[in-house]
């Protein structure tokens, strides 16, 4: 018996909302990055599972870029919290409050 | 020279630019020259105005020139243009012509002033603004005339600014003239709203088809322009800024405050006498103040101890006159009264400014006498002024003076009219009193103060010429107004079509018959005028008898009397308290007032809410900014919520 | 039979999930990223996306994560001592988190269920030829798009990184100072 699509796409939404609070709520950059990328993978997740449903392949294909646009994110992201690093000497959000006021 | 008459106004404005825009650069002989020369040249141009219309018959002697259409809104036409009639050509020959040698004369006095320029600059402004108000073909034209001289007033009162009493002299003036204008504004509305035009034929023509005699529209219209004039030619209530105008020089006290602006109220009513007419109980008024104000300021003249103050309180009373007159009905004998006084009263006044002159600025009486024999032009043509002034015949103010006392006696007035005419005799009685009075302590008996003696001196020619000119004119003028002699009365002739509401039908009858026409059915009986005139000269000479007894033969009967009526001495001197009283009464809590409004009103109230505008914005930002903590998390979040929200009402089927 | 299979990989891809998030150490917290990626690698089999799910461990879980590792180890190991509280705070924030979790959470489930759908039978579909298909025909544009963003990422990163006036040097000095 297969699972019903619409329990793919609940999957996705808790994945999702486990993310969204892990952005929110962490404190070392590097974790709250990773969450982005479990949110990311969630939606993907969601996106495939729309292109089984439909029987459509543009799902698929917008998974591969998203694939490929977040590795290059990942990459200029973590460049950025390596010079934030060497800058303040912390990676903890809340001690790097400059947009303050 | 008809065809140029839009000029005469003009040309003092020319010199007013000129030497008000060259202050820096004109010179100062130059600057004198252009201003007398521009009023000069005016005059020239209405005497040759004058004799233009003086050659054609009686129902075609207005000309009107328009320069050009001034508003034009629906209904309400009004132009700048300029109307050129008998009664306008007599005022403008005055303002000129008196104009001109007051000019003259001021080359003299001034000579030594900082501010010559600054003055003939004013003077020619005045001129202009006079000569406005005088030649305007319509209500609005002549106030703008009207705000005018009352501004060169302020200015001119003003004119040594730096002193504190002058300043505020200025001011008062001003002020007072406000409430006037006021009254002027409201009747001018009324006027429009009623009768749907504010230029002057088409006034009264459609004043006489629509109004009906004595009704409440016609009425209040005149009260109104009587609020006006009272501002303007000091009348009771409102002639307080007159003697505290004597701070300003001399000369333009001759001018302003005795021959021109001060008579622009009388003319206005001679004016728009065909719309008077039909408010009697408005005129009934007119008449009363007129009189009162002659007596009552006569009696305040009788006391003063300052040269100029004499005077004025002296043209207020003689103002009165002017305005019995009108009251009366006798139109053409107050324009007559405005004519020769004039001239005898800008002679007085130049005259005075001769005596303070040669007294080094001293006005105060006390300090002079014996002055005769030092300042004998002046001294002459004072007497001949004085003489004038008190009614004594021959002299121009006997005719003039007398016509308005036999017309308030014979009105229409009845017997409020005869109860008039005894207050003005006895103004007369007292105006006799007064000038003999000041020409006995200025000129005769010894000398007071040694100082001032010795350093008297006559005054130079430019000055002592235009005195003469006068003099001559106080003398002869009185011939224009001839009584009892109906075809040499040139006054009446030249006027009487043209004032009183007569219609064109009659001045179609030749001036002459209609004149005596409306003459016969007033009553006219020579034997009883010849009777009043008696009496008043009766009077005149007494008058001047018993000053002479009082401050020549005997001096000191002037203190005895002084001491046995102290009292009513010491209110007489003190202006019967008025200005105190309009002070306590009216000056006072309009200031309270003002400072109420100022302290709770504006500040406390308005500036609370301005204040509190940026308070509640300081508020609400010191509450908004905890939001922005620099913390990506918590910005994080809000777009979280954010999102959630959009997405929310998307997936709830709220937007396509 | 595929319910079952479903319901397991979904447990332990939630699993994962709070594991990254509630973990105090940033490190544990990247191996269950992993966890969570091959979970929904294999759930993209299931889905007929077969090189995706390959595509997906390589990529995500190959290369992507390596990275996060190296600097976590670079930079986060040394940092844990100094304290961060527990991984997850307290009290109100708790409680509005899970609130809103709990929120979008039901939002997509009823939009999902609403939407009632059925799937397809297609079994072939996200075969390497059909996926190659796409790509090179219709979405031949975005393809190129993406080649240059992989490009621009790599010069980026570089010059983030890069210290200023020692040239390529300063990169290799990084090793050093950290």
């Amino acid at each position: 018996m297969a699972p019903s699509p619409a329990l793919f796409q609940v999957l996705a939404a808790v994945l999702f909302s486990i993310g969204v609070m892990g952005v929110l709520f962490r404190r070392n950059i590097l974790v709250i990055f990773m969450c982005v990328e479990l949110m990311l993978n969630a939606a993907n997740l969601s996106l495939i599972a729309f292109a089984h449903t439909l029987g459509n392949v543009d799902g698929q294909v917008v998974v591969f870029f998203a694939l490929a646009v977040a590795a290059a994110e990942v990459s200029v992201g973590l460049a950025i919290i390596i010079d934030l690093f060497r800058k303040k000497g912390t990676v903890d959000v809340e001690q790097v409050s400059l947009l303050k006021g | 020279m008809l065809q140029l008459f839009w000029l005469i106004p003009l040309l003092p404005l020319f010199g007013f630019l000129v030497n008000g825009l060259g202050l820096k650069w004109m010179p100062r002989k130059a600057a004198g020259w252009l201003a007398c020369g521009v009023v000069g040249a005016a005059f020239a141009i209405g005497v040759g105005a004058l004799l233009a219309i003086m050659g054609r018959p009686v129902a075609d002697r207005a000309v009107t020139q328009v320069l050009f259409p001034w508003i034009m809104a629906g209904d309400f036409h009004v132009n700048i243009a300029f109307m050129w009639d008998p009664l306008s050509a007599v005022m403008t020959l005055i303002v000129t012509g008196v104009g001109f040698l007051i000019h003259v004369y001021s080359l003299g006095y001034m000579a030594h002033d900082e501010g010559f320029k600054r003055y003939f600059a004013y003077l020619n402004l005045f001129t202009f603004a006079m000569l406005v108000l005088v030649l305007a073909d319509n209500f609005l034209l002549l106030f703008v005339g009207w705000e005018g001289v009352g501004l060169c007033s302020y200015l001119l009162i003003g004119f040594w600014y730096t002193k504190k009493s002058a300043a505020d002299a200025g001011k008062k003036a001003f002020i007072v003239n406000r409430i006037g204008d006021f009254g002027v504004l409201v009747a001018m509305m009324l006027t429009f709203w009623t009768l749907g035009t504010l230029t002057f034929p088409d006034v009264f023509h459609r004043a006489q088809t629509l109004l009906p005699p004595g009704s409440a529209v016609p009425t209040a219209i005149a009260l109104l322009f009587f609020l006006g004039a009272a501002g303007k030619s000091a009348q009771i209530p409102l002639y307080v800024w007159l003697p505290d105008a004597m701070e300003g020089p001399t000369p333009v006290s001759a001018l302003i405050h005795a021959a021109t602006m001060v008579t622009a109220g009388v003319y206005l009513f001679v004016r728009a006498s065909g719309m008077f007419v039909l408010a009697p109980q408005a005129l009934a008024v007119v008449a009363v103040i007129g009189a009162l104000t002659a007596i009552f300021a006569a009696t305040i003249g009788l006391v003063q101890t300052d040269i100029k103050r004499v005077l004025a309180y002296s043209t207020v009373s003689q103002l009165g006159y002017m305005f019995l007159a009108v009251g009366a009905g006798a139109f053409v004998a107050a324009i007559f009264h405005l004519l020769t006084h004039a001239f005898f009263k800008a002679l007085l006044f130049l005259g005075s400014g001769s005596v303070i002159e040669a007294c080094h600025h001293e006005q105060d009486i006390r300090k002079m006498g014996g002055l005769g024999a030092k300042l004998p032009i002046t001294k002459n043509t004072f007497i001949i002024g004085s003489l004038a002034l008190a009614g004594v015949p021959i002299f121009a103010g006997f005719f003039s003076k007398d016509e308005i006392l036999y017309s308030a006696f014979t009105s229409q007035l009845g017997g409020l009219g005869k109860f008039l005419w005894v207050i003005g005799a006895a103004a007369a009685l007292l105006t006799a009193f007064y000038i003999t009075r000041l020409v006995a302590l200025t000129f005769y008996g010894k000398p007071r103060d040694k100082h001032i003696y010795d350093h008297a001196h006559e005054s130079p020619r430019v000055m002592t010429v235009p005195l003469m000119i006068l003099a001559v004119l106080s003398t002869v003028g009185g011939f224009l107004g001839l009584p009892l002699a109906e075809h040499a009365n040139v006054m009446h002739n030249w006027l009487g079509p043209w004032v009183g509401g007569h219609g064109a039908e009659e001045m179609e009858g030749a001036g002459q018959g209609a004149t005596s026409a409306a003459h016969a059915a007033a009553g006219h009986s020579a034997g009883l005028e010849v009777a009043l005139m008696a009496i008043s000269v009766a009077l005149a000479i007494l008058g001047i008898w018993a000053a002479w007894r009082t401050y020549v033969k005997e001096p000191s009967r002037a203190q005895a009397l002084a001491t046995r009526f102290a009292g009513l001495y010491r209110v007489l001197w003190n202006k019967y308290y008025i200005d105190e009283i309009y002070n306590a009464v009216i000056v006072q809590p309009v200031v309270a007032g003002s400072r109420i409004l100022w302290r709770v009103f504006d500040v406390g109230f308005i500036d609370w809410i301005v204040n509190g505008a940026g308070r509640m914005m300081r508020g609400l930002a010191g509450y908004l900014r905890p939001f922005q903590n620099g913390l990506a998390g918590s910005y994080a979040a809000a777009i979280m919520l954010g999102a959630i929200l959009i997405m929310g009402y998307v997936l709830l089927g709220g937007w396509h | 039979m595929a319910l079952v299979g479903f319901l397991l990989l979904a447990g332990a891809a939630i699993a994962g999930a709070l594991g990254v998030v509630l973990q105090r150490n940033a490190l544990y917290g990247a191996l269950s990223l992993v966890g969570v990626f091959v979970a929904t690698a294999v759930l993209y089999l299931m889905l007929s996306a077969p090189f995706l799910a390959v595509l997906q461990l390589i990529v995500y879980a190959g290369a992507i994560m390596v990275l996060f590792i190296f600097v976590i180890m670079l930079i986060s190991v040394r940092y844990e001592e100094s304290g961060e509280s527990a991984g997850v705070p307290g009290g109100t924030k708790r409680y509005t988190a899970m609130g809103l979790a709990a929120v979008l959470v039901i939002l997509f489930s009823i939009l999902s269920f609403k939407m009632a759908l059925t799937p397809s039978g297609t079994r072939s579909l996200g075969g390497i030829t059909e996926l190659g298909l796409a790509l090179y025909q219709k979405y031949m544009f975005p393809f190129e798009v993406a080649s240059i963003l992989l490009l621009v990422a790599i010069v980026g990163a570089l010059s983030i990184t890069r210290r200023h006036g020692r040239g390529l040097e300063g990169n290799v000095a990084m090793e050093k100072e950290v």
